[in-house]
């Protein structure tokens, strides 16, 4: 069994965390405050030493680059959301922050659209029976998908049935997902137990 | 009614908009190279072959589409013996300013290329010197002095000309509709079972006496499915408050919380209940993944609420979140554009929104007729994508030469 504390820590909290199988009670709920409470102060943490202090503070103090006093002030308008009277000032940087998604917008046309398009365009009709399905799979698939996500007709006739095959490829995609990831998962669950066993108790080696 | 005068106005501001949203990022990287040159100025050094003596065939070339700072060097070696005992390849780089040559790059040999990007100065000559060495470090081959080179910034990156192409058509499709809608025109969106359901969910929990919980995700602000998720969560906050039920949302992200918040304050102002408003059902919980998991699965099971909304961007909480929520025995709902996540919510959840299903519930709950306009405008940017698939897929079949980097320009 190990004497080192920060694993018995560890261990004992793995326990905690594990009893909420059971039910809800006590123990799981002592150590999800803890978790919850040490992230939100590791965030702080992280926040001052890995963005704050490098990318604001320092810069604008030790090396003068008063440029950033902008967003310094655009942050400090975040604040006023605390005052009933002047909450309204905080919809600023709010506007700010949600205006510049459309900065994505390039970026998403360009990974999302054309990249998927030209990849599909380039499947590759070989001389063998497979490969051909192949592509015939994955052009039909992407057709019939994007039929799918298409909400200005009704599912009836063709395009329901061509829905419905977009729909079942769909679902045979995120089976798969699933399927591989619950391996993950239980790779993980393996990863715990053998803490407990080997790390924490030491039966196991 | 608009006059000409304000619809000239909205025209150049959209005008704008495209410029800075489309145009600028197509513009080799960012402006930081504003000391940039005049391509026409600098001198014309590229593609110059210079060590072709039968046996190695050596190129140079500004690096194309980027934003200075970098030099292509390219190797094609014809002499077999030489091919058979090079291994490695030694650059040596010197700048017209400089007395000697130096080492700039020590490389394995099968790469064929490098892009010079070490101290690189635009407008700077630079000639090179490559040695191609066998395992031992024994020099095989020495091409002569290569160069000079200039690196320079382009205005234009010409590879994303189909980007800003299918931006130009997408943005217009888009605003078209969104114009259309405006002006009154009535648009028919296809029902979702999942919209349907999320009125329902409401309404039992107003009829239990139960809190609904609604997770929106752990996206910042810009994200589009966090958004979809807000005007959702608008909708919702009506509902609740008209039927005096009580919603419990924890959030992830700060800034998501502060317009969270302001948007179910609103939510039960426009019902004519700001009194029911509890802001303490409002609040951040944290900003790590699992501990906000943790932490909601808890509430889960503490309230034992009537219905859980998972609706925004998800990751890996996604299946603990709907497991924890599904053993309390509510309705759950759930909607993600992370496509990795939402077979667990397919699994764990009664109604899940899939991919952009989420976009559309969010216009049509919305009754807004901008983001209407914007998803019928979706649709038709969908049905210009499937032409062009199928038109390409039949220019391919034919032969026509370029099709396979058409709209990657090469990348």
């Amino acid at each position: 069994m190990s004497t080192n504390p920060w694993i018995w820590i560890g261990a004992i909290l793995t326990l905690l965390v594990f009893s909420y199988l059971w039910k809800e009670n006590p123990f799981y709920r002592l150590a999800e405050h803890v978790f919850v409470g040490i992230s939100v102060g590791y965030l702080v943490c992280i926040t001052w030493f890995n963005v704050l202090k490098p990318k604001l503070f320092n810069p604008l103090i030790i090396d003068h680059e008063y440029i950033l006093i902008i967003p310094f002030i655009i942050s400090i308008l975040m604040l006023f959301r605390f005052s009933s009277k002047h909450g309204w000032i905080s919809f600023w940087p709010l506007a700010f922050l949600i205006g510049f998604s459309g900065y994505a917008i390039p970026a998403s046309i360009d990974a999302n659209m054309l990249k998927q398009i030209q990849a599909t365009v380039n499947v590759s009709f070989g001389n063998d029976f497979m490969s051909i399905l192949n592509a015939t799979i994955i052009l039909v698939g992407t057709l019939s998908c994007l039929i799918y996500f298409y909400f200005s007709i009704p599912h009836q006739g063709v395009i329901g049935r061509v829905a419905k095959l977009g729909s079942m490829l769909l679902m045979i995609s995120f089976g798969a997902s699933f399927g591989f990831t619950v391996m993950a998962r239980i790779s993980l669950l393996i990863g715990r137990i053998l803490f407990l066993l080997r790390d924490w108790l030491g039966v196991v080696h | 009614m608009l006059t000409t005068k304000k619809l000239q106005t909205r025209f150049f501001l959209l005008l704008m908009t495209l410029l800075v949203v489309v145009v600028a990022p197509v513009f080799a990287e960012e402006a930081q190279t504003s000391s940039a040159q005049n391509p026409e100025q600098a001198p014309l050094v590229t593609l110059t072959p210079v060590a072709d003596q039968g046996s190695v065939l050596v190129q140079g070339m500004d690096s194309e589409n980027d934003k200075g700072g970098s030099i292509d060097l390219s190797w094609e070696i014809r002499d077999p013996v030489i091919s058979a005992n090079a291994t490695k390849i030694q650059i040596f780089r010197k700048a017209e300013s400089d007395a000697e040559f130096t080492e700039v790059k020590h490389m394995d040999i099968s790469a064929l290329k490098y892009a010079d990007k070490k101290e690189v100065q635009d407008n700077i000559k630079y000639s090179y010197i490559l040695n191609f060495l066998d395992k031992d470090n024994r020099k095989v081959y020495q091409s002569g002095v290569m160069g000079p080179f200039v690196a320079y910034p382009q205005w234009f990156n010409t590879s994303k000309f189909a980007t800003l192409f299918f931006a130009f058509i997408t943005i217009a499709i888009v605003l078209l509709f969104i114009q259309l809608a405006k002006q009154g025109k009535k648009f028919y969106v296809r029902p979702l079972g999942g919209i349907k359901a999320i009125e329902d969910a409401v309404g039992r929990a107003t009829e239990m006496g139960k809190p609904c919980v609604y997770v929106p995700g752990i996206s910042v602000i810009e994200d589009i499915a966090t958004l979809a998720s807000i005007s959702i969560l608008s909708k919702i906050s009506e509902v609740i408050a008209n039927y005096q039920s009580r919603i419990v949302i924890p959030n992830y992200d700060p800034i998501v919380y502060s317009v969270i918040d302001e948007v179910v304050k609103s939510a039960y102002v426009k019902a004519g209940r700001p009194d029911a408003y509890r802001s303490e059902d409002v609040y951040y919980l944290t900003g790590r993944q699992f501990a906000y998991a943790s932490g909601i699965a808890g509430l889960m099971a503490r309230e034992k609420p009537a219905a859980n909304f998972f609706l925004g961007w998800f990751m890996a909480e996604s299946l603990i979140l709907a497991e924890a929520g599904s053993m309390t025995g509510a309705i759950q709902i759930a909607g993600t554009d992370s496509i990795s996540q939402i077979p667990f919510f397919i699994v764990a959840c009664d109604y899940t929104l899939i991919g952009e299903e989420l976009y559309a519930a969010a216009a049509y709950m919305g009754q807004d007729v901008r983001l209407l306009g914007g998803l019928k405008g979706q649709d038709y940017v969908k049905l210009f994508l499937m032409l062009t698939l199928i038109v390409l897929f039949i220019l391919k079949l034919c032969g026509v030469p370029g099709i396979d980097t058409i709209l990657v320009g090469g990348n």
